[in-house]
């Protein structure tokens, strides 16, 4: 039976309205019940539901009875709208023949709308924008329609306007799926091919595979192939994703969107952007691009409490099962005890993660200033590359040193541009053009050094915009640079955990912020506690925490001892949550304040 | 036989002093009835000290010296009566010198009361007005001359430092004014101002850490030199006069209070009745208004050796430390030990340590430590 099958993403900027767009297609096309609507069901982890963002991809299949009179399968496909998820966003997409370019009327295009609408151009995508939050008094649907138009360079004229909030006009959007976006090519009769989007662990089926079927079909009892691991397995089921569930079936035919189980017992074996065919009968090449999702932020991760190390390691294990882009190993700190090197794709993955560990798990962290990956070529000629501040080696032993440098797109305001740029040249940025978006917005682009990104400047960025820039960056290279490594010492004796690695210009001002930072979060302790800042042995930066001079209970009156007790047993608990290094307390805010210096 | 401390507590007063947590009230018409409730107190609880002998008493208040002479008698004439008081029993008073007559001092001397506590606080008016003080330097010279008059040989004065106006000199006037009255034991209080108390709006213009810190060292030395022996955080006395009832609360003794609010150790158990005259009064059974009872576990008995131990001149035993803690503890104990001996934080003594001076201005910190 031929079918008419439209697949399709929905791209945004965050908060623009996604997920509620795709809340009111399932909803319109009969999929989902509206009383029974959750709002939201394809963003299912809390945390994305609370920052309104989407973490993983997933898809739905909806069946949609058009004005043409003839029912459509709908394959929707959601992707992450996160700079530090891009590789994950083009596989969804390449899984797709067009996408929904969501803009919000009230506030234009922003830096991800137009990453993510590059992404879908790259994939030679066909973009339907929607024009949303009309209902909104700010709204002015012709203004974001003419900036689609300038910036983006493709028609907006028949941009349905809509409300995803209200519902208003969402059948104009079903209708112009049916009309602009291509239907799949059908090739039935060549062999298997199919493209891995997503996957993710389930308690009961093992691994679950998200795939896009371009070529041939794919039956129950099928032996596959993956590509790129050249791992084997049977499939013992196929089927569609409905809204409230796996619908398995028979058979998947060229250009439909299903899932797959085999057994398949880790997610390294089903790599996002990998080629599925069949062993027996495979086709000739693989899908090109694809790539193993590689960290670029690392960061040590430890319990606040040493006693719940294995906490820690069966909760990263179990994100893992979710997650393939998170790696780990353990690590030991002389200062934090055992813990772990987490890599992450990127600034707001790592937030996600640490969130998730506090929040689903209900551990208490301390984590480590996030960490870029750095080149070094060695006066031994060796080339290596270091994530862990812990294993830079001694000066002398560099023949020069790189580090990873981004080409970084900043949509604002005009009137933050000073601010903005002056935030840009003190994390070194190198200024390579600016254009007016429309008259009253500019995108800034600027060559960033990673490590100044990975150094709360998304904070700094919104501080100094009131919240209105938006940012994206692409195409690390690796450059030449001036690196040293900057150490903390408390009461004399180095802590290996608060170590980083900072251009030589940086040194002197981060050190003295940091002497500054620690100075004010270390409580007074009994005596004086130094804290130094050193480059190579020599002090650059010195700060000192004053000794305690007053602490005591000095009545004792009526022998109301237990009164005192308590308040000796509470003074106690408090120090709990302190980490001895040597002979200093150091409280976990004392970490996380030197993660924040912009203040 | 176990020897045992009496706590009479007396919550009454003139006037609730602004710095004042203490439960006491200052409706003076109940007193005679509070007498007699405290004499039906004395009867009811006297059989949990059978076993026991009596060699501390304190009246402690509140204002003990707004007592009257016959209620004096009576609850004299049951303590006597229903415990085994024994000859040599140290029996204190407190007093407020503004409140202080010859005729009860008289009175208690005659009924075996040996001991004064005189509230003198400061010895300059601002800063007696200053948080609420209802007497006059003059006042304490008074009392004291007429405690010493009526036979009263062991005799203590309170100081306070921290106050309001208090600086260095003013401090030193006080202590000068405090030893020229020639006490055989003196208490030096640093203000500690709960939330609750009225004193607690003003609190960021008393004297700063470091003064206060500087007014504390300056009594340790003043009182040394003077012969007076700092045996305690907050108290030095000449040989002889340590306050023997006050030491049971800091070696973990056993000790009897009898009162609203007043609190009691027995055979390994804490409690304190509850803070309410009226319903002391009116309790038919005094154990009704016991509350806040406590086991201690041996937790509970580490914490508190650690901390009343450190308390006094005479430190902490290590042997009892490793008696009451496992390894870790005292393992711990020693690397800090060693770490605050070279700040000067505390001595070594043939037992084990004792806080300095400046160990024992930080002691909750030091404490906190090690339990």
């Amino acid at each position: 039976m031929k079918k008419n099958i439209r697949n399709f993403s929905i791209i945004a900027h965050i908060d623009h309205g996604k997920s509620t767009l795709a809340d009111r297609i399932l909803e319109a096309t009969g999929s989902v019940e509206e009383r029974e609507m959750e709002a939201q069901v394809l963003d299912d982890m809390e945390l994305e539901k609370e920052r309104g963002i989407t973490i993983k991809a997933r898809a739905v299949t909806m069946d949609y009875k058009a004005d043409d009179g003839q029912v459509y399968e709908f394959n929707l496909i959601d992707t992450p709208g996160h700079v530090d998820f891009n590789y994950e966003v083009s596989r969804s997409l390449s899984a797709c023949e067009g996408a929904l370019l969501v803009v919000d009327s009230t506030q234009g295009i922003q830096a991800q709308t137009l990453a993510n609408a590059y992404l879908a151009v790259d994939q030679n995508l066909e973009l339907l924008p929607v024009i949303n939050k009309v209902d909104l008094p700010a709204a002015d649907p012709e203004k974001v329609k003419s900036e689609i138009e300038d910036v983006i360079g493709i028609p907006a004229d028949y941009a349905p306007c809509v409300s995803a909030k209200t519902g208003l006009n969402i059948k104009d959007v079903l209708e112009g799926i049916v009309k602009y976006i291509p239907a799949p090519l059908i090739k039935e009769d060549a062999p298997c091919k199919a493209l891995i989007f997503d996957s993710f662990y389930d308690a009961y089926k093992g691994i679950i595979v998200y795939f896009r079927l371009f070529e041939g079909s794919l039956s129950r009892g099928d032996r596959i192939l993956m590509m790129s691991t050249g791992a084997e397995f049977d499939v013992t089921e196929v089927g569609t994703m409905q809204a409230f569930g796996l619908s398995p079936c028979q058979t998947l035919h060229s250009g439909q969107v299903g899932y797959l189980t085999a057994s398949i017992k880790t997610l390294a074996e089903t790599q996002v952007g990998d080629t599925i065919t069949l062993a027996e009968n495979p086709t000739e090449a693989p899908f090109e691009g694809f790539q193993k999702a590689l960290p670029v932020v690392f960061s040590g991760i430890y319990p606040a409490d040493g006693a719940r190390y294995n906490d820690l390691r069966e909760a990263l294990e179990k994100l893992r099962l979710n997650d393939a882009a998170l790696s780990f190993e353990p690590e030991t700190s002389a200062a934090l005890g055992f813990g772990f090197r987490c890599g992450f794709l990127g600034l707001l993955h790592m937030e996600v993660i640490q969130e998730r560990l506090e929040r689903e798990f209900n551990l208490d962290l301390i984590t480590t200033a996030p960490s870029v990956i750095y080149k070094l070529e060695l006066t031994d000629g060796e080339t290596v590359f270091i994530d862990n501040p812990t294993n830079y080696p001694a000066v002398e032993n560099i023949a020069t040193a790189y580090e990873p440098v981004v080409s970084a797109s900043i949509i604002t305001p005009v009137e933050f541009v000073g601010g903005i740029m002056d935030l840009c040249q003190d994390r070194r940025g190198e200024f390579l053009d600016m254009k007016y978006v429309t008259p009253t917005r500019t995108e800034l682009h600027y060559k960033l050094p990673l490590n100044e990104i990975v150094y709360d400047f998304f904070d700094a960025l919104k501080s100094r915009s009131k919240g209105y820039a938006s940012f994206d960056y692409s195409d690390t290279e690796y450059v030449p640079s001036k690196l040293v490594k900057l150490d903390i010492l408390l009461n004399g004796d180095i802590v290996d955990a608060l170590s980083f690695i900072v251009h030589s210009d940086k040194a002197y001002p981060r050190a003295r912020r940091i002497a500054e930072k620690l100075k004010e979060n270390i409580p007074r302790q009994l005596f004086e506690i130094p804290v130094q800042a050193a480059v190579g042995g020599r002090v650059i930066a010195r700060e000192t925490v004053k000794a305690m001079r007053k602490d005591v209970l000095a009545k004792c009156y009526g022998g109301d001892i237990t009164r005192k007790k308590k308040l000796l047993e509470k003074q106690k608990e408090g120090k709990k949550k302190m980490r001895s290094l040597g002979s200093v307390e150091v409280p976990q805010e004392a970490f996380m304040a030197v993660l924040k210096l912009d203040e | 036989m176990n020897r045992v401390g009496l706590y009479l507590h007396f919550p009454f007063c003139k006037a609730k002093c602004a710095y004042c947590d203490f439960y006491s009230r200052c409706d003076l018409s109940k007193i005679s009835s509070y007498e007699k409730a405290l004499c039906r107190g004395i009867c009811q609880l006297a059989p949990m000290l059978s076993d026991s002998v009596v060699d501390t008493v304190y009246f402690g208040g509140g204002t003990p010296s707004l007592a009257t002479g016959e209620g004096m008698r009576s609850i004299f004439h049951a303590l006597r009566q229903r415990f085994s008081i024994t000859a040599d029993a140290e029996i204190t008073v407190e007093m407020n010198p503004e409140s202080t007559t010859k005729e009860l001092l008289i009175t208690l001397r005659a009924l075996g009361a040996n001991r004064i506590s005189f509230g003198m606080q400061s010895a300059k008016a601002s800063e007696l007005s200053a948080i609420g003080r209802l007497h006059r330097h003059r006042d304490t010279e008074r009392a004291v001359s007429a405690a010493k008059e009526a036979g009263f040989e062991n005799i203590s004065l309170d100081l306070m430092y921290g106050l309001p106006g208090q600086d260095l000199s003013s401090f030193f006037e006080s202590l000068t004014a405090c030893v020229a009255l020639d006490p055989g034991h003196v208490s030096f209080y640093c203000l500690t101002l709960s939330p609750e108390v009225p004193l607690y709006k003003v609190r960021d213009t008393l004297p700063g850490e470091e003064v206060t810190r500087e007014m504390y060292l300056a009594a340790h030395r003043f009182l040394e030199e003077r012969g007076y022996e700092h045996y305690e955080i907050s108290n030095a006395a000449r040989k002889g006069f340590r306050s023997r009832h006050n030491l049971r609360y800091w070696q973990g003794l056993d000790y009897l209070g009898i009162g609203p609010g007043a609190h009691s150790l027995l055979k390994g158990e804490r409690f304190s009745m509850k803070e309410d005259v009226d319903g002391f009064i009116s309790a038919s059974n005094l154990f009704d208004t016991v509350e806040a009872r406590e086991t201690l576990t041996p937790k509970d008995r580490l914490v508190e050796y650690v901390m009343l131990s450190l308390r006094q001149k005479e430190g902490l035993s290590l042997a009892r430390l490793k008696a009451l803690s496992d390894a870790s503890t005292l393992e711990r104990a020693e690397k800090k030990l060693a770490l605050w001996q070279r700040h000067g934080l505390c001595v070594k003594t043939e037992e084990g340590f004792a806080l300095t001076p400046e160990g024992f201005f930080v002691s909750n910190e030091i404490i906190s430590e090690l339990i």
